[in-house]
């Protein structure tokens, strides 16, 4: 493989290699780090790695690199000995499952930025990093998601005022 | 919860939702970082792990909507400042292994260089030089008056300017999935949120007050890389290389991924500023070899010290 030829191929799968990184690290920068030594360990192999097999090889180097990262910080153990199991909830105001499965006009930008925040208790500027969007879009997708929230709450208000329950 | 850093930001004003903004606690009271359903749906997490967590996903709607969105949203194609920057990266890393790579390469017959023209006249110059030298350590008299006529005195040279001065690094806070691998799943974002105020004077050039702010951080958090990593800066820039290689050495034992390569940066400038340069090689040489964004400046901080000493 000449150089001119490792870039281009370079060029044809970062996308792809860096998106799987991404969703297997959770963490933009060293996503980018894993995607370099893929590729580099590509370059290192190019004379016997078959072009026809080359998507399945760059992926199963970055799931390796992926699984030796988290490997590292062990902190599958820890969730699997710490995550408490589940304890019954006291009736909720507004079936907030229901909610975020099934609202139409709920998109995934809203939903995410929504669930982060309230769920896990990441502020704006956290968001904005890990989704690649600026801080004051958050600010917007917040806000209309808590419009669509209100609709629903006020809805659910008016249904409990009237006996319906659900 | 802290939507606001800098105050009222218009979802404060929202207070008739709180009742089932509070609910997101209740309802959802023990869903996993998204990182880990992230990777548990990728792969890459061990089997048992894995359905652990797929169980949860299972019957919790926001892990599920979460994961599912992000998929999607992670779909967005890399911006090519990002592509350009990790290819810079691989084109560092290729670099330094053909350069280690002509190293070791056979040479051929020592004796044909000898034939060429340029070496043959070396030689020949050689052969005159080697007779003066000859005729001088015979006659040295004869020389002593030349040579303390034009003899001048040592020039002092000053140390080079190069890739081995200490530059300002940005302040990058910890993801919240770092914190959470450094082991506090239950801090939430105190230690990110006391990192951020103690580096408000580093902001603004104010180290001695900014490592005061560290040190006592570095005391609560003993964790927490990036306290002890700031620290180490702050003293090197307060002229303290002995105390900033002890911090910077500890920010480096602690560092996860994206830290390390600064970590490692920072401390080799720590050991060369307190002249322990045969601390600073290894560091150098590990970074030079990596494919990391500091590679390129590490091989040439190798080469300053090899000028140096």
């Amino acid at each position: 493989m000449q150089t001119s030829e490792f870039e281009a191929t370079y060029r044809d799968y970062v996308d792809a290699v860096f998106r799987y990184t991404l969703r297997s690290v959770d963490n933009r920068e060293l996503a980018e780090d894993i995607t370099s030594e893929v590729f580099l360990e590509l370059y290192r192999n190019r004379d016997s790695v078959d072009a026809g097999k080359l998507p399945a090889w760059l992926f199963t180097v970055a799931r390796n690199r992926s699984v030796d990262c988290w490997r590292k910080t062990a902190t599958e153990q820890r969730y699997a000995e710490l995550a408490p199991a589940q304890e019954a909830a006291p009736a909720p105001k507004l079936d907030l499952q229901h909610w975020l499965r099934d609202e139409p006009t709920l998109k995934p930008i809203h939903r995410a930025c929504l669930v982060l925040h309230f769920v896990h208790g990441m502020n704006r500027v956290e968001i904005a990093e890990r989704l690649g969007v600026s801080d004051t879009q958050v600010k917007g997708h917040l806000q209309y998601g808590l419009q669509l929230l209100r609709k629903a709450w006020n809805r659910r208000k008016r249904e409990i005022q009237h006996g319906f329950d659900r | 919860m802290d939507l606001t850093d800098e105050g009222p930001d218009g979802l404060e004003a929202q207070s008739d939702l709180k009742d089932v903004t509070r609910e997101f606690g209740v309802q959802f009271p023990h869903c996993p970082k998204p990182a880990l359903v992230q990777a548990a749906r990728a792969g890459v997490l061990p089997a048992e792990v894995r359905d652990r967590l797929n169980e949860h996903v299972a019957h919790c709607a926001a892990c599920a909507a979460l994961a599912s969105d992000l998929f999607t949203l992670d779909e967005a194609p890399l911006p090519v400042s990002e592509q350009e920057r990790i290819w810079d990266r691989i084109r560092s890393g290729i670099a330094v292994e053909e350069l280690s790579a002509q190293a070791k390469a056979p040479r051929s017959a020592w004796w044909r260089f000898l034939l060429r023209p340029m070496p043959m006249a070396m030689a020949a110059v050689a052969v005159v030089l080697g007779t003066i030298g000859v005729r001088l350590v015979q006659h040295p008299h004869e020389f002593a008056a030349v040579v303390s006529q034009t003899r001048q005195p040592a020039a002092v040279t000053p140390p080079p300017a190069g890739v081995l001065r200490l530059e300002k690094p940005p302040v990058m806070l910890p993801a919240a999935a770092v914190l959470l691998w450094r082991g506090a799943p239950d801090a939430g974002n105190a230690p990110r949120q006391e990192l951020r105020d103690a580096l408000v004077p580093y902001e603004k050039d104010r180290y001695a007050e900014a490592a005061e702010r560290l040190e006592a951080l570095a005391g609560k958090y003993p964790a927490l890389a990036e306290a002890h990593f700031y620290l180490g800066v702050c003293r090197l820039f307060l002229d303290r290389s002995a105390d900033a290689a002890t911090s910077l050495n500890e920010a480096h034992r602690l560092a996860h991924p994206a830290l390390a390569g600064d970590a490692a940066w920072y401390l080799a400038l720590a050991y060369h500023r307190s002249g322990r340069d045969g601390d600073a090689r290894p560091l150098l040489e590990k970074l030079c070899s990596a494919a990391g964004k500091d590679s390129a400046k590490a091989c040439s901080g190798l080469k300053e010290l090899s000028v140096v000493q």
